[in-house]
């Protein structure tokens, strides 16, 4: 170690250091700064959006190849053809174990082999689109999934707790960002099952055994009374075009993954021995945010929908009902309420003026499409509607708008969260804040973010980060 | 490995500074020592946040989380920084007369 440094050396060795732990955290990512703030451009190749430097494209892949011995291959060559390379004989003896084995599997409870193992299988394997005729897909679900008598073992059983506990992981396997539990109380909680869903079928709870489905009810036997609400996440980069049909794309596909999920749970739920009865078309059954807010997923926000403390309002929300009983989940105060309170920004960015400005929510509904009995942020939903049809898809700036919205990378986000939840009077600071860092919707629908741009981003798949929000159930 | 390249290098800079200081007789005092950290934890503040909103794909609120942070950093070190300076030549000072 020199000790002869002279203080210039000495400022000039600092200089030096200081760049060098700068530029660090740059270089630690394989990247040059050009090319992270550049990614969407130049470089960008379809199949290898950001490959890390040591993957090199060469002329000829790392497979030899003599095109002249290559014929185009028949698919009933492939070992998938049983009969062929088994024989009939063989394959009914292979078949044969088979069953023997799942069977002895299930009474041993091997780990792996237990009847929610089996029941997780089989609900991955549902099939929307082979249900597109059926009349009463999806509110009784496919019901193709073995259900337990035919396996020859008794129904699960398991603690409330364990059950919400395996329900969820379920749930989050099929695609579910965050999910939560309601037991329906028919003095409370069961209010928030609609009367009658969207085609003009009632919903009736009754004391039968199974639910069914005629050409005017829906029936929900009374022990059908377990509510399971999910999430599914939307992509922020295609929201931060709204209104646009890049951001209606999001919500459509939402709408279209939460179908899958819950037809997948009704069949892990038959295959576990229980009944799950779900939505017959997006937003049917119950009142979404109602539901959502009192099974923990979120608060009822300014815009009147539901505003999750971990993906913000960038989620659609899906309800279903079964008679496995599921401990309930509690409802949460992340700060939301109090936070839109001050914030406004959604309001601000509403190109239909259908977002109230008001300083506190009321108890007085806008109009009949409103439903009455709780303290509200009432949107003028109609008029919402109307702009949808102005700008050729759902609108959603309202989404996009709220600081509440963005990813979760950066500390900052963490810091927010825990001033919006700690330090309520920072809100209109918060949204300034987010004004400066992520721009601002103006009220004559100018997107966040430049829709010809989206094409360019490197996004991940579904253009969703599935680590964010990851907790135990 | 971001952290685990920043902070091998902040226990070298760090352990070489301190080696240095003592090496040159150079006193520190702890309200210079908590400014000092109090710049480096600002430091780090800036850098997670610039490379997760890079990362996020929000360029802008990158280099203004960068400023907003990053600067005061530099501040702060530069206020210990000269505040050591200044004792230390007065020191000298004292000691040639």
């Amino acid at each position: 170690m020199p000790e002869n440094l002279t203080r210039r050396e000495f400022l000039k060795d600092l200089g030096l250091l200081s760049a060098g732990v700068t530029l660090a955290p740059v270089a630690a990512q394989g990247e040059s700064l050009d090319s992270l703030m550049e990614r969407a451009d130049a470089g960008w190749r379809p199949q290898s959006p950001a490959r890390p430097a040591w993957v090199r494209e060469v002329d000829k892949p790392t497979t030899e190849v003599d095109w002249d011995k290559v014929q185009r291959w028949d698919e009933r060559n492939t070992a998938f053809n049983f009969p062929r390379y088994f024989g009939d004989e063989r394959l009914k003896k292979l078949q044969t174990i088979q069953n023997e084995n799942m069977a002895r599997f299930l009474k041993e409870s091997r780990p792996g082999f237990t009847l929610k193992d089996y029941a997780l299988n089989e609900g991955s394997r549902y099939r929307a689109f082979a249900n597109v005729t059926g009349a009463e897909f999806p509110f009784l679900g496919p019901r193709t999934a073995l259900p337990p008598e035919k396996r020859g073992t008794p129904k699960y059983t398991a603690t409330p707790e364990e059950a919400a506990r395996v329900v969820a992981a379920a749930a989050r396997f099929y695609g579910a960002a965050t999910v939560g539990f309601v037991e329906l109380d028919p003095r409370t909680t069961q209010k928030l099952i609609f009367s009658h869903d969207g085609d003009g079928k009632q919903i009736e709870f009754a004391d039968v055994e199974l639910a069914e489905e005629t050409n005017d009810k829906r029936i929900i036997p009374n022990k059908v009374r377990y509510a399971i609400v999910f999430t599914v996440q939307m992509s922020p980069d295609a929201y931060y075009t709204a209104p646009t049909a890049i951001a209606a794309a999001t919500t459509g596909f939402g709408y279209e993954q939460g179908g899958l999920i819950q037809g997948r749970l009704q069949e892990f739920l038959r295959a576990l021995g229980y009944q799950g009865v779900g939505e017959y078309s997006r937003n049917a059954l119950g009142i979404a945010p109602g539901l959502a807010i009192y099974a923990g997923l979120g608060e009822l926000s300014r815009h009147n929908r539901l505003l999750t403390p971990e993906y913000g309002p960038l989620v659609r929300v899906f309800k279903m009902i079964t008679d496995l009983p599921l401990a309930p989940s509690k409802p949460v105060d992340a700060g939301i309420v109090e936070f839109c309170k001050r914030c406004k920004k959604c309001a601000e960015a509403c190109p239909a003026k259908a977002i109230p400005f008001d300083d506190e929510p009321s108890w007085k509904v806008r109009g009949e499409f409103n439903s009455p009995g709780h303290k509200a942020w009432f949107d003028d939903a109609v008029k919402c509607r109307a702009y949808w049809f102005e700008i050729s898809f759902g609108c959603t700036i309202c989404y996009a708008a709220c600081p509440l919205a963005r990813k979760d990378k950066a500390f900052m986000h963490t810091f927010r969260n825990w001033l919006v939840a700690n330090a309520a009077a920072t809100g209109g600071a918060l949204k300034s804040l987010d004004d400066l860092l992520y721009g601002t919707p103006d009220a004559s629908a100018k997107p966040m973010k430049n829709p010809a741009d989206w094409w360019k981003l490197d996004l991940p798949e579904f253009g969703i980060d599935t680590t964010r929000g990851k907790r135990d159930a | 490995m971001l952290w685990l390249i920043l902070g091998l290098l902040l226990g070298v800079v760090g352990y070489w500074l301190v080696t240095w200081t003592r090496a040159r007789g150079i006193r520190v005092t702890w309200y210079e020592y908590l400014i000092e950290i109090a710049a480096l934890i600002l430091a780090l503040v800036a850098i997670q946040n610039f490379v997760a909103s890079l990362a996020e794909l929000e360029p802008q609120a990158a280099w203004i989380l960068l400023a907003l942070f990053g600067v005061p950093a530099l501040i702060l070190a530069c206020v210990a920084g000269f505040m050591i300076w200044r004792r230390q030549k007065s020191a000298n000072l004292i000691a040639k007369v």
